[in-house]
């Protein structure tokens, strides 16, 4: 096993900082960040203390080490494009087999997409999917009432429910206890439970016509996915799910990547952690850079909230770093 | 994880059907690997070598052969030639770290297991050929990594090697070549990312060192572990007398310092610069071609990562027939997650393999003859291919196929193939004797499980084995004939639907009982009568050790046939009836007073000779063809050879 040297560090701060930076701290916190290589780790970071550029200097000093003896890759997850984007214009052109196969460099969605849930979909259809894309699934959803048969019968109780009741767009496919397939709204949640809108237990549906109505949605959920062709990116995470379930994918994909770095892991929904537990087992390092104090609003409950390791690496300068220097 | 399947479309002469699109379920070629050795064996243009540059093209070789399609690749009728072709290759048996390198493409079968499609496609436009390589398990797939690819390079031994050459030094070293695809010659980086002198370098280095000594000094330093002793001279002046030159050469001021060292001290020059020996002395082309084959197996080393398959053009090339049968040992037993590709039109390897690594190349199609292909039995394999280590070769690279259960059979069908214009060579058809009418089953590895028909023709002889009446003491009588024709037809049907099959293979039973009987009961009678009668002198002299190695002489056959004669009319006498006088004639063999073998052996030989005349008997001859040709207690074996070589009423 190689190691990242004082020198290799002050190096990159050539390439990576504004001239006269670095990233010496009081506490050696950066330096130990960059160089610690062998372990999984939780990377506390306070805000603006400058995380994801440290874990550009770390990425760009495990590239310039490329390839690694076992032919392994490393693999590194962010949630935008923008960050992708940051990252190939400061680094692509010294280290540009970083992007490059064995390595993956992208979203937690493309990912997911490329490695599990187009895989899922070829498995079951012998075809890849044409369209993974949420705009074009919500609009779907929204006009297919008006395609003629979907508004009858037991179809007219089925859309009086999703229309008026339920975040129609989150609904997605998902297995009970039993390995049914059951209709939920919330990615890898339980199956839902149906009731007639603005009803009590009084004049609430029958038991029968909850089940038809069941029925009828997933069935109906089926014909957006492979008769329509287009899943949401929710759909994308119940089948990448399925596919580490049922296959012996997370065994080649453990030993695909040497390395998962996950960027601003406060972001991170519970899924999405799903996915990243499931996928690789503990041959895998796995270092999670994230900031919980920065959490991004979102519809995840208070309990979701990423919470670093107790062992984390803290990053705590709250200064930008380098203008202690001056 | 080992190349399970390829498949083509109008690759060379792989064509699909005139007028129909490329698509996943019509290529013109399927071929099934298993994941060890596999054989391709096949006469001339059989279509081994393409079916390997087709795995080529695909795959790529170790070697970074350079390899381009030109028209001539693209499959031609007399009409047209194909503006597309396209070559698939199906990997399976994964490890999951072989599956981590494939992640993007890989996928799973019905069954669960890992399985890759990597395929290439070519087009002709404009008078230039664009080809496109993609994996996937949909009909889609993406384009293939460069690096990915790399992964799956074959290693390729080509036919007429030269050994000699590819193991010499110099630019083109294959050995080097072979040496560098090991990781330990692969040049490493520090924790500086900066390229770390090779081990091999570093020798060089200091072997240079002391050159540049040398020819530095007029005398050199002892060294001890060298075996350098004091007072030993160096070649100063030599370097000094080149520079003196120099000096005149050069205009003044310039400063000249030349040196002498070892060129090439970079790692691929080392590796360029060594040689791979057997012995001193300059080796036999065989010996090197083993040694070229160790070499290149190098490559296919456990602890490799990638695809570890071998394909050899002609493994026979150069080596004599015993090395051929240890090395094809060798890869039969030696198959660690190695696969194996081979090509060979030697029957000697022929016999060697096991069934299930031989694929046999035929026409447009391959036939591999494992279990999972035929309809033999599984449990006949290991018996057969015992049995077929000698004939194996006759059973498959015959044009057509006699399987007989005897030696009588053996001996006596090629004489009357001959009797009625069709020589068995002449239409290359082989006799196989499988000594027993239980192992004629083993026709059935003529009838294919894959539904594909192996362009042989196969005639099963047999005796339909319906018994005279035989009392205790082994006399022959003639049965009742009540209820024969049921019984016959019964039997008859019964070995149609063991045998038959799509026209090629057919059974043909003889009229009653066995053959030596049923040609009793016919127009030979007189001849085979007169051989048992030989024969049985033969016998008799056998169990008599002073007379066993007497010859037979012409006289003594002269008298036999004399007896022969007169025991026939003897029992004439008693009783003139054909079937009477059969079992008269057979009774001697069926109480073992003669040979089956040695009879059918002597009969064979009175076909065509007259025992009392010297020299040919053209009348003796021309009457024995006439009963050949009509003879019905012979129809049985006239349609056997018809069969496999003409039918009758077609001339040669």
């Amino acid at each position: 096993m190689f190691e990242i040297t004082d020198e290799a560090i002050k190096k990159i701060e050539k390439l990576l900082l504004p001239e006269g930076e670095t990233f010496d701290d009081d506490n050696g916190e950066r330096s130990e960040v960059i160089k610690c290589i062998d372990e999984s780790i939780d990377v506390n970071a306070s805000p603006g203390s400058g995380k994801t550029t440290t874990l550009l200097a770390k990425l760009f000093l495990l590239a310039e080490q490329m390839p690694f003896k076992d032919g392994k890759g490393i693999c590194v997850l962010t949630h935008t494009n923008v960050a992708i984007d940051e990252l190939k214009l400061k680094v692509g052109r010294q280290v540009d087999n970083l992007f490059r196969y064995p390595n993956f460099f992208g979203t937690f969605q493309k990912f997911v997409n490329k490695f599990l849930a187009i895989p899922a979909i070829i498995f079951l259809e012998g075809r890849r999917p044409s369209y993974i894309d949420k705009e074009l699934h919500d609009k779907i959803i929204s006009d297919i009432r008006y395609v003629r048969g979907f508004n009858q019968n037991i179809g007219k109780k089925a859309f009086h429910y999703l229309f008026t009741y339920r975040n129609r767009e989150k609904l997605t496919l998902c297995f009970d206890d039993h390995e049914n397939l059951c209709i939920t709204d919330e990615i890898d949640g339980a199956p839902l439970e149906i009731r007639k809108p603005r009803s009590n237990q009084h004049n609430d549906w029958s038991s029968v016509t909850k089940d038809e109505i069941s029925r009828w949605l997933i069935a109906f959920k089926k014909t957006v996915l492979f008769d329509f062709d287009v899943m949401s990116f929710d759909d994308a995470y119940f089948f990448a799910l399925s596919y580490l379930r049922s296959t012996p994918i997370s065994e080649a994909l453990s030993k695909r990547f040497k390395y998962v770095f996950v960027d601003e892991m406060q972001d991170t929904y519970s899924h999405q952690e799903k996915i990243l537990n499931e996928a690789f087992d503990d041959s895998v390092l796995i270092q999670r850079f994230g900031d919980p104090h920065q959490a991004i609003y979102n519809s995840v409950s208070v309990e979701n909230i990423w919470m670093p390791a107790e062992d984390a690496l803290t990053i705590s300068t709250s200064k930008r770093f380098g203008e202690n220097i001056t | 994880m080992y190349l399970s399947e390829l498949k083509i479309w109008n690759f060379r002469k792989y064509g699909i059907r005139d007028g129909e699109q490329i698509r996943n379920d019509n290529p013109a070629l399927i071929v099934k690997f298993n994941s060890g050795l596999n054989v391709l064996i096949g006469e001339n243009d059989s279509g081994k070598s393409s079916i390997i540059d087709a795995i080529k093209h695909v795959l790529l070789t170790q070697s970074h052969e350079y390899l381009k399609f030109d028209d001539k690749d693209f499959f031609a009728t007399n009409k047209s030639r194909a503006e597309q072709l396209k070559i698939e290759c199906t990997f399976q048996g994964f490890k999951n770290s072989e599956a981590a390198n494939f992640l993007e493409w890989i996928g799973f079968d019905e069954k669960g297991k890992y399985k890759l499609n990597v395929w290439l496609t070519a087009k002709r436009k404009n008078n230039r050929i664009i080809a496109d390589v993609r994996a996937g398990l949909d009909d889609e797939g993406s384009p293939l990594d460069g690096e990915a690819r790399d992964l799956l390079r074959v290693t390729y031994l080509k036919p007429l090697r030269d050994a000699e050459a590819e193991l010499t030094p110099g630019y083109n070293s294959r050995f080097a070549q072979i040496l560098r695809s090991d990781d330990l010659f692969v040049k490493k980086k520090n924790n500086q990312g900066e390229i770390e002198k090779h081990v091999l370098e570093k020798y060089v280095k200091q072997a240079n060192d002391l050159i540049k000594d040398y020819f530095k000094s007029s005398q050199l330093k002892e060294n001890s572990l060298l075996g350098i002793t004091k007072n030993t001279k160096g070649a100063k002046h030599v370097q000094d007398s080149i520079i003196g030159f120099l000096k005149i050469f050069f205009e003044e001021g310039q400063d000249i310092k030349p040196f002498i060292e070892i060129s090439g001290s970079d790692l691929t020059d080392i590796l360029r610069k060594l040689s791979l020996n057997l012995e001193e002395n300059k080796s036999g082309l065989g010996s090197l071609n083993l040694l070229f084959i160790a070499a290149e197996l190098l490559l296919l080393q456990e602890g490799e990562t990638g695809l570890k398959l071998a394909l050899i053009e002609e493994l026979e090339a150069h080596l004599h027939p015993q090395a051929q049968l240890r090395l094809i040992d060798y890869l039969q037993k030696e198959q660690k997650s190695r696969q194996f590709i081979i090509t060979s039109h030697s029957t000697t390897l022929g016999s060697k393999i096991n069934l299930k690594n031989l694929i046999i190349c035929q026409g447009e199609d391959v036939y591999p003859m494992g279990k999972v292909y035929t309809q033999l039995d599984p449990n006949d394999y290991e018996f057969l291919q015992r049995f077929l280590d000698a004939t194996k070769a006759n059973l498959f690279f015959a044009k057509g196929v006699i399987l007989v259960e005897g030696d009588a059979e053996n001996l006596l069908i090629p004489v009357l193939a001959d009797l009625i214009d069709r020589p068995l060579h002449r239409y290359g058809v082989s006799i196989v004797n499988v000594g027993s009418k239980a192992l004629l089953r083993y026709a059935k590895i003529f009838k294919r499980l894959d539904r594909k028909s192996m362009n042989v023709r196969v005639s099963v002889v047999t005796d339909l084995d319906i018994q005279q009446k035989i009392d205790k003491s082994k006399n022959i009588e003639p049965k009742d004939k009540v209820n024969l024709d049921a019984e016959k037809s019964e039997k008859i049907s019964s070995l149609e639907d063991t045998f038959n099959s799509n026209g090629l293979i057919k059974v043909f039973p003889s009229p009653r009982w066995t053959m030596e009987y049923d040609l009793a009961e016919g127009q030979l009678a007189p001849y085979i009568n007169r051989a048992i009668h030989i024969a049985q002198l033969i016998k008799g002299r056998e169990s008599n050790n002073r007379s066993c190695f007497k010859s037979l002489k012409k006289d003594d056959i002269i008298e036999k046939c004399k007896d022969a004669d007169k025991y026939l009319a003897n029992q004439r006498e008693l009783r003139d009836d054909k079937s009477f006088l059969a079992c008269k004639i057979y009774e001697k063999l069926y109480k073992h007073h003669a040979s089956k073998a040695v009879t059918a052996q002597y009969l064979s030989h009175l076909l065509v000779n007259n025992p009392e005349s010297d020299g040919e008997d053209e009348t003796y001859k021309s009457k024995v063809k006439e009963i050949v040709l009509n003879d019905e207690q012979l129809s049985y074996l006239r349609d056997a050879i018809y069969h496999v070589t003409k039918p009758a009423d077609s001339n040669v």
